[in-house]
């Protein structure tokens, strides 16, 4: 090895605490970094795994008109053709056609403006947990289930009967009556406010102004899915859009073309991870070049003996740099150990955090949090561990420029 | 004007001011002398006489005011300060009161750090490093960190270590000021056998009587100048 790194290295500890402290404090830092990055992401994965099996599902089948526009009349065409492809498919664990309509919902005095989500409860309940969460009655194939936001807010219960009205695809206005047969406790109150369940059976038709034609499955918004392995939705997907012959203008998408947010909040994150890391950094910088110039300072004799012996200005400056870069990575290695480590271990046992329970569920989430293992960071923090370490090493390598050899060697 | 005809070393009328804040102090006043090649020669005088100061400016450590310096044909005195030290790393060794030893380095690698300056490969100067510290009575001890030798056993490193470049020119200031009789003596022996085994001139500045009596050339300064 190069002599000059040599030095650089066993210069590093010839003041062993001190530059303990910063080694230490640089892996204490990784570390917490790290930590902090696999639990934020253990929380968006939580967040997304729970808005997925909640109510984004892992892919739809859907009009494109209707995501456009959301119109009434945009229905899913040949939906029978749709079914029998997701059920040949053996990537497809279930799907769950919808009706999805803007309606207002009137018990007795009061009224409100609702999402109705027209499903086959059996199936819906195989592609999303929400019906799980029925906490009174149950997800009725008869009757309306609400969610208890909205059901509190219009004094409604068990039984009650409450009336939907919304316009049908010929654009006239339909009235429904129909019983409360059950309450929901849905991901969040601003979807139990608005959102409700009917039977897709008793809608449909209804959504036809009764035309005789178009029964059940023939009155369809949405497919939606959910497959065996997330990991391969994309390739599901990509089979799937082959496997109706004349589509028109039916597509199928992925969760993160129903929910792009979901998948911003993945990038978003990362970056402000990588930020955060930054910061934390940034700020370790300040002491090792504080640590530099003590070194220099305690060294000016020798380096201006080295100066005079034939050590060019250029190598008095390289060899700070690489004293400076390896006081930095010495610690970054212990740090990204423990913090893998910390990772894996917390990732099995999860963090359960008391006493927040109700915020973190109106984010869709447990209070039980499982980090997430980040390898794909470790590469980007050993590049701002070497670049805030370039940048820390400048100061103190420039004071060793400026030294005189005859000078230097006069100090005691 | 490299020839063997000429002085390893002539110094032409070299002055030396500096400024302070008591006005200018003339630390060298127009000192000129010859010092043929193998010489073993020392500059001598009191504490403050210039002695230091001269060789600094001979070594290219320090700028003359006026006056030049040739070393084996090159007039370093117009170098700039790039070729300067590209000089001092090839044609002159230094050996420093304080021994001036890199306490992280061990015996071997002190020795051998000029060399790798110098781009010689590892196995050359490793090989070299230790003949060096064989021939100052070290063999055995090319492990050895500064702190685990003795003041005398890290002065003859430093005495390897100026030689390893196979320079013209050996400066040495007050190299036996921190010695004790007996290493004083061992460190003479050994730079004397050096000067004529491998025809290195060395230069001294001295005020230590043991040196002057084992220089065959004295220069003798007073107030920056010399007397005799």
């Amino acid at each position: 090895m190069n002599l000059l790194i040599q030095m650089a290295w066993r210069n590093i500890w010839r003041s062993p605490w001190r530059s303990g402290v910063v080694v230490g404090a640089m892996a204490l830092g990784v570390w917490a970094g790290v930590f902090m990055m696999g639990l934020a992401q253990g929380v968006n994965a939580a967040r997304t795994a729970a808005a997925l099996d909640d109510y984004v599902g892992h892919a739809q089948v859907t009009d494109s008109n209707f995501v456009a526009n959301q119109e009434v009349q945009a229905l899913l065409g040949q939906p029978e053709l749709w079914a029998a492809a997701l059920d040949a498919h053996p990537g497809v664990e279930a799907w769950s056609e919808r009706v999805v309509l803007t309606a207002v919902l009137q018990a007795g005095a009061a009224s409100a403006p609702v999402q109705v989500l027209a499903v086959d409860p059996e199936r819906e309940s195989r592609v999303f947990t929400a019906p799980r969460h029925v906490v009174e009655g149950r997800l009725g194939s008869e009757g309306i289930t609400l969610g208890q936001k909205l059901a509190e807010q219009l004094g409604a219960g068990l039984g009650d009967r409450v009336v939907l009205t919304f316009q049908d695809v010929r654009g006239e206005i339909h009235t429904v009556l129909f019983a409360v047969e059950g309450v929901y406790d849905g991901v969040s109150n601003l979807v139990e406010g608005v959102q409700v369940y009917a039977p897709l059976a008793a809608l449909a038709p209804e959504l036809m102004g009764g035309d005789s034609l178009v029964q059940g499955r023939g009155a369809v918004h949405q497919i939606h899915f959910r497959v065996r392995n997330l990991d391969s939705l994309d390739a599901t997907v990509a089979e799937l859009r082959g496997a109706v012959a004349q589509p028109g203008s039916a597509i199928v998408r992925t969760w993160r073309e129903i929910s792009p947010d979901l998948s911003y909040a993945d990038e978003v994150l990362a970056q402000s991870l990588l930020l955060f890391m930054a910061v934390i950094l940034f700020a370790m910088a300040f002491g090792i070049l504080n640590t530099m110039l003590m070194a220099i300072l305690e060294r000016t004799r020798e380096l201006g003996m080295l100066m005079a012996i034939g050590l060019t200005r250029r190598k008095v400056f390289r060899l700070v740099v690489w004293e400076t870069l390896l006081l930095s990575f010495a610690g970054m290695p212990l740090g990204l150990l423990l913090g893998h480590v910390t990772i894996a271990v917390t990732s099995r046992t999860g963090i359960t955090i008391e006493g927040v329970d109700k915020g973190l569920a109106e984010f869709g989430l447990q209070s039980t949090i499982y980090p997430v293992s980040v390898p794909e960071y470790y590469l980007p923090i050993a590049v701002l561990v070497a670049v805030l370490g370039l940048l820390s090493s400048l100061y103190p390598a420039r004071k060793a420029l400026k030294l005189n050899p005859i000078e230097s060697m006069r100090v005691l | 004007m490299s020839t063997s005809s000429q002085p390893l070393l002539r110094v032409d009328r070299v002055v030396k001011t500096y400024e302070s804040t008591a006005g200018p102090v003339h630390a060298v006043q127009g000192v000129s002398l010859d010092l043929e090649r193998g010489a073993f020669a020392a500059l001598v005088g009191p504490s403050g006489c210039g002695k230091t100061t001269l060789l600094n400016a001979i070594g290219g450590l320090d700028r003359v005011t006026s006056g030049q310096i040739w070393i084996d044909g090159t007039e370093i005195t117009a170098l700039g300060d790039r070729e300067t030290i590209e000089f001092r790393l090839h044609r002159i060794g230094f050996v420093f009161q304080a021994y001036n030893l890199v306490p992280v380095l061990n015996a071997w690698e002190n020795v051998a750090f000029v060399m790798e300056l110098q781009g010689v490969g590892v196995r050359d100067r490793r090989d070299r490093a230790f003949e060096l510290l064989s021939s100052v009575g070290l063999a055995g001890k090319e492990l050895q960190r500064p702190a685990q030798l003795s003041g005398g056993q890290q002065q003859r490193v430093a005495v390897a270590r100026a030689l390893a470049s196979r320079p013209s020119l050996v400066l040495a200031d007050e190299p036996t000021a921190n010695l004790d009789s007996k290493s004083t003596e061992t460190l003479l022996d050994i730079m004397h056998e050096l000067n004529r085994q491998e025809g290195t001139t060395f230069l001294f500045s001295t005020h230590d009587q043991r040196v002057i009596d084992r220089a065959e050339q004295l220069v003798h300064l007073e107030d920056g100048r010399i007397v005799g």
